[in-house]
């Protein structure tokens, strides 16, 4: 038998195994590489989307402060403002002008001379300061260059609120003469502020709109408003910015001058396309794992249970080895000694004395017969495996079997004591007398060569329906492992005078199950051993029981 | 029938025989003895072959190799190498060079079982010297 070598087993399990993990994780990597790369094209593709929206609604702004500026420049073309302080002219047009005013309007409006002196108001918080030099930053510039404008947060003058202002030039006959600045107050409440405080996105995204100085002019981030905006993210450059765990879309509305600014803290933003991506990750990669696991252990089962199938056939092989080395040693013992017995016997017949040559002759039979008996157990045991062996059953008187087996081994041996007790009465069994005679050889040869020089005990005895046939010895007796193994094939007993190729009692048991009997052995270490079988007692044959 | 003539013996040997198998010590004897030995001791082991040549010095030993438990007869020729005039032959049916080759380097001779006259040729070889 053949076993391919061990090494070269493992070293082909390694490479297997070794295969496998690679095979998965190069398969968790693609997966995770594509993840990953649809995450980034997402992320890329969302960041667009915020950028246009942000874009959309800076535009809108830009409108609405377009078409403030146009329609406010219709309305002042239709006007005769003089631009100068306390003007009564001026006065009554600007309180035609404030009929258009919600009843609830928060703020006015009202007009500067030439040189920036309050001239005339709406609303005004305190006429007192009519005729004195209105401080507002960018105003200075609408009157110099005749173009209207949209002035960064401030106080007004029509309300204690923040206020942005529409500052619009007034001209006579060609000449700049003054302006006028529309107040809006920069507050929760204002209607300007209204609409982009809807604009709230998710728990931290918010949209605001800041001045040229970087005031907060709209927001939906109410606390905001009318506050500086020191945010690092938030420069002159427009688009998409990423900082820190945050980041920010910048647009601007040049009509304004303002900037629209969306910001967010990166995670949330991130989170509406990254955290599906991210769940899925995961799950592919615990399920991958799991499925990589699986298949790892799966593997790894079947090649143990490739190793533990060559390591059983090695001790098969094994256990084949030294069968054959113990069979071809025990053939090899009888026939040194029959050839022994019978070449001292020719080549001293003469010196020999009759008695001398009959002894030396007789030990040649015993060892022709030992030669026989292993023969047989050799062939049987072969047959057994094959498929079993063949039986010829025939109604047996079990005591005769037992007698002749008992005289033949006394034949052989004259000087051992062998006690043999019979039952009364007939003993009749259904048995293959050859084989039966077999065990019974067996299980003698057994104790004499386990029990030196120890009497043994046969008995043939009936017990509820079966045939009790025991051989009793007083030889050293079986541990209990040894008692364990008794039956099994290739079992050799301990004392070894020789050792006997371990298939006796194994071959005994397949004979007597064949019966429909029991085999058992039993002992007390130290003081001997019995084997002793049963077989089923059948009635006895007609022509006898007559 | 007629017999063959029994082989030239030679001197006679003073001879200790140790096998674990009775039917081979007992062919052991009667072919020894027939061929003109003297058989001073017959041991069953290779306990029992050791201490029979320390105590009675024999001038031959004849050992098994395989004589469980206990010393098997490699171990006893190693064990008793250096006993003056004592040769030594181990007889066995295992046939095993390893063996054979440490019976061979204490100066014992190792020979299978199964033709006694090979085993008579070498006792002879041994009164020669």
């Amino acid at each position: 038998m053949t076993v391919p070598a061990t090494p070269d087993r493992h070293r082909r399990d390694r490479v297997v195994l070794a295969s496998a993990v690679a095979a998965v994780m190069l398969t968790s990597g693609l997966v995770v590489f594509t993840v990953l790369k649809a995450e980034r094209d997402g992320t890329q593709a969302l960041e667009r989307l915020q950028q246009s929206q942000v874009q959309q609604l800076a535009r809108s702004m830009n409108t609405r402060v377009e078409t403030t500026f146009t329609s406010a420049a219709g309305i002042l073309n239709n006007l005769k403002l003089s631009g100068k302080v306390a003007d009564p002219g001026d006065k009554a047009q600007l309180d035609q002008l404030s009929t258009y005013l919600a009843k609830d309007a928060r703020t006015g409006f009202y007009v500067v001379d030439g040189t920036g002196r309050l001239a005339n108001g709406i609303l005004l918080r305190s006429e007192a300061k009519i005729g004195s030099q209105v401080d507002r930053p960018g105003l200075a510039d609408v009157l110099r260059s005749g173009k209207p404008a949209v002035l960064d947060v401030a106080a007004g003058l029509t309300t204690a609120l923040p206020t942005i202002a529409y500052a619009f030039p007034i001209t006579k006959d060609g000449a700049l003469v003054g302006g006028v600045v529309s107040e809006l107050d920069v507050s929760p409440e204002s209607n300007f502020n209204a609409e982009v405080a809807q604009l709230k996105t998710g728990r931290t995204g918010d949209f605001t709109f800041v001045d040229r100085a970087g005031k907060v002019v709209a927001s939906s981030e109410l606390g905001l408003l009318g506050k500086q905006l020191d945010d690092p993210l938030v420069g002159d450059k427009r688009g998409f910015h990423r900082g820190g765990d945050r980041i920010a879309v910048v647009e601007p509305v040049p009509a304004a001058s303002w900037r629209g600014v969306f910001r967010q803290s990166a995670e949330e933003f991130d989170g509406a396309l990254t955290g599906p991506l991210k769940s899925a990750l995961v799950l592919i990669v615990l399920a991958g794992t799991l499925a990589a696991g699986v298949g790892v252990v799966f593997l790894a089962r079947r090649l143990r249970a490739a190793r533990e199938e060559q390591r059983r056939l090695q001790e098969v092989s094994a256990v084949r080895e030294e069968f054959i080395s113990i069979v071809s040693h025990e053939l090899r013992t009888p026939v040194a000694g029959l050839l022994g017995f019978l070449q001292t016997t020719l080549d001293h017949w003469d010196a020999m004395a009759e008695d001398e040559r009959r002894r030396a002759i007789g030990r040649s039979l015993s060892s022709a017969r030992r030669l026989h008996a292993l023969t047989r157990d050799v062939l049987d045991s072969g047959s057994m495996e094959a498929g079993g062996l063949s039986y010829s059953f025939s109604a047996t008187d079990l005591r005769d079997e037992v007698s002749s087996a008992v005289l033949a081994t006394q034949d052989v041996l004259p000087d051992r004591v062998i006690r043999l007790t019979l039952a009364d009465e007939p003993t009749w069994v259904s048995c293959d007398r050859e084989r039966i005679t077999q065990v019974l050889t067996n299980l003698l040869d057994n104790a004499v060569k386990s029990a030196p020089g120890s009497p043994l005990d046969v008995t043939v005895e009936t017990r509820g329906g079966v045939a009790v046939v025991s051989v009793k010895d007083e030889g050293p007796g079986m541990n209990e492992s040894e008692l364990a193994r008794v039956f099994d094939k290739f079992v050799r007993g301990r004392t070894s005078t020789p050792a006997g190729t371990g298939l006796g009692l194994y071959i005994c048991k397949q004979i007597v199950n064949a019966h429909g009997g029991d085999i058992e052995a039993s002992s007390v270490e130290g003081r001997g051993a019995t084997v002793s079988f049963t077989l089923p007692l059948v009635p006895a044959p007609v022509e006898s029981a007559v | 029938m007629s017999s063959p003539p029994a082989p030239p013996s030679g001197p006679s040997l003073r001879v200790v025989v140790a096998d674990n198998d009775p039917d081979a010590l007992d062919l052991l004897e009667l072919d020894l003895a027939l061929e003109g030995h003297d058989i001073i001791g017959k041991g069953r082991n290779g306990s029992e072959a050791i201490s029979l040549c320390r105590e009675l010095n024999p001038e031959l030993l004849v050992v098994d190799l395989r004589m469980p438990p206990g010393p098997n007869g490699v171990a006893v020729v190693e064990e008793l190498k250096d006993q003056p005039g004592l040769a030594m032959i181990i007889y066995t049916n295992y046939r095993d060079e390893k063996l054979r080759a440490r019976a061979k380097a204490v100066g014992a001779a190792y020979l299978l079982k199964g033709d006694l006259r090979t085993l008579r040729a070498e006792i002879a070889k041994i009164t020669r010297r």
